[in-house]
């Protein structure tokens, strides 16, 4: 066995961790060589050094020292039985907030299209508005008749009258005859 | 420790009892300063109370105490280096230089026991300059005569780590030891 080699068998063969044959070998340089010898036995003084030296004691009154910061003390919650279940609620806090963010998206874009889908009203028939005579203030006969064929007067009430509407906003608009000269629409 | 856990009143005391030399040799010898091993000491068993909960009962509690108490001796001593209020090297060696002359004069009484506090004081000092991660493990090992699996757990590092940063340590120590031994060795 090489100086080397034995050296670095010291702290197993302190530790009284060899193996026999390594034992058998590094006594059997140890015997032979001094260099190695002093080496060890330098080694063996300090470790022997250090393993006697005394036992530091408690100062007296740890005890009641401890005690009385441990009343004061807080206990920690209990990470070992709520390392477990600790996702469940973090999942189901991101469960719901994806779900209410879903739900917004989907009631925003049906408020989008909503005006989409109804935003013409083809309204096939109306009535044209009557107007009803107050029949104390004024007499039967002085009642003006409903007026017909009367230029200012936007609809023929024996024709349907289709409307196209806005149903979101109430503007002034303007009629338009259709090409066919059949139908005026009301566009705002 | 099971006790302790649910609230026992009388089984905390009981465990301090049992732990406190234990616990205090450990940081006295890592930081070589009994006054503050002292205060260290109680921050452990605080810190176990504290965290009597969370002690996993598949572990050894020594494992689990000296896991707090190695590191807050490594925070202390982090501190002490940020503060550069720590024994230095240079200090050692003034030390060891006295001793050796307190020795080499008292060879008549060397074996006092004057001379023999006076060689573990030189001892302990060494042993507070053998830079942190070394000395733990060997204040461990040497002192504590824990085996390397559990000084693996209590340091969080691979066995294989532990043993190199052990013989790393003697290694050192015995350097650091050697003018001391020689002299005190020469007839």
């Amino acid at each position: 066995m090489i100086c080397d080699r034995a050296r670095r068998l010291f702290g197993a063969c302190w530790d009284d961790e060899l193996t026999l044959a390594e034992r058998d070998g590094l006594e059997g340089h140890l015997a032979s060589c001094l260099s190695c010898r002093a080496e060890y036995d330098e080694f063996s003084r300090v470790l022997d050094l250090t393993a006697s030296l005394p036992r530091i004691e408690a100062a007296a009154g740890l005890v009641d020292r401890v005690l009385a910061r441990s009343r004061r003390a807080t206990t920690a919650p209990d990470m070992v039985l709520e390392a477990g279940p600790r996702w469940v609620p973090v999942a189901a806090a991101a469960a719901g907030a994806v779900l209410v963010v879903a739900l917004v998206l989907v009631g925003s874009n049906l408020q989008r299209r909503a005006p989409a889908s109804t935003q013409t009203h083809r309204i096939v028939s109306i009535v044209e508005p009557r107007v009803v005579p107050n029949s104390k203030a004024m007499p039967e006969k002085s009642r003006p008749e409903a007026p017909r064929g009367n230029p200012e007067n936007l609809f023929d009430p024996d024709k349907n009258v289709e409307f196209i509407l806005d149903p979101v906003a109430l503007r002034r608009g303007r009629v338009k005859r259709d090409p066919e000269g059949q139908q005026p629409i009301i566009t705002f | 420790m099971d006790r302790v856990a649910v609230d026992d009143q009388r089984a905390f005391p009981e465990l301090v009892r049992r732990f406190q030399g234990r616990v205090t040799n450990l940081v006295s010898r890592v930081l070589n300063d009994r006054e503050c091993a002292d205060d260290l000491a109680q921050e452990v068993f605080v810190r176990v109370f504290v965290h009597r909960r969370n002690y996993r009962h598949g572990s050894k509690f020594s494992t689990w105490i000296f896991t707090i108490a190695a590191n807050l001796a490594k925070n202390e001593i982090r501190r002490r280096v940020r503060r550069r209020n720590w024994f230095s090297l240079d200090a050692l060696e003034e030390t060891l230089k006295d001793r050796v002359i307190q020795l080499a004069d008292s060879t008549e009484s060397r074996e006092t026991t004057l001379e023999r506090e006076q060689l573990q004081d030189a001892v302990g000092r060494a042993i507070a300059t053998v830079p942190e991660k070394y000395r733990l493990a060997l204040v461990l090992r040497d002192i504590e005569g824990l085996p390397y699996e559990e000084i693996a757990q209590v340091l969080g590092i691979p066995g294989g780590t532990v043993r190199s940063r052990i013989n790393r340590a003697r290694g050192m120590l015995k350097h650091k030891l050697q003018p001391l031994l020689a002299k005190a060795g020469a007839p």
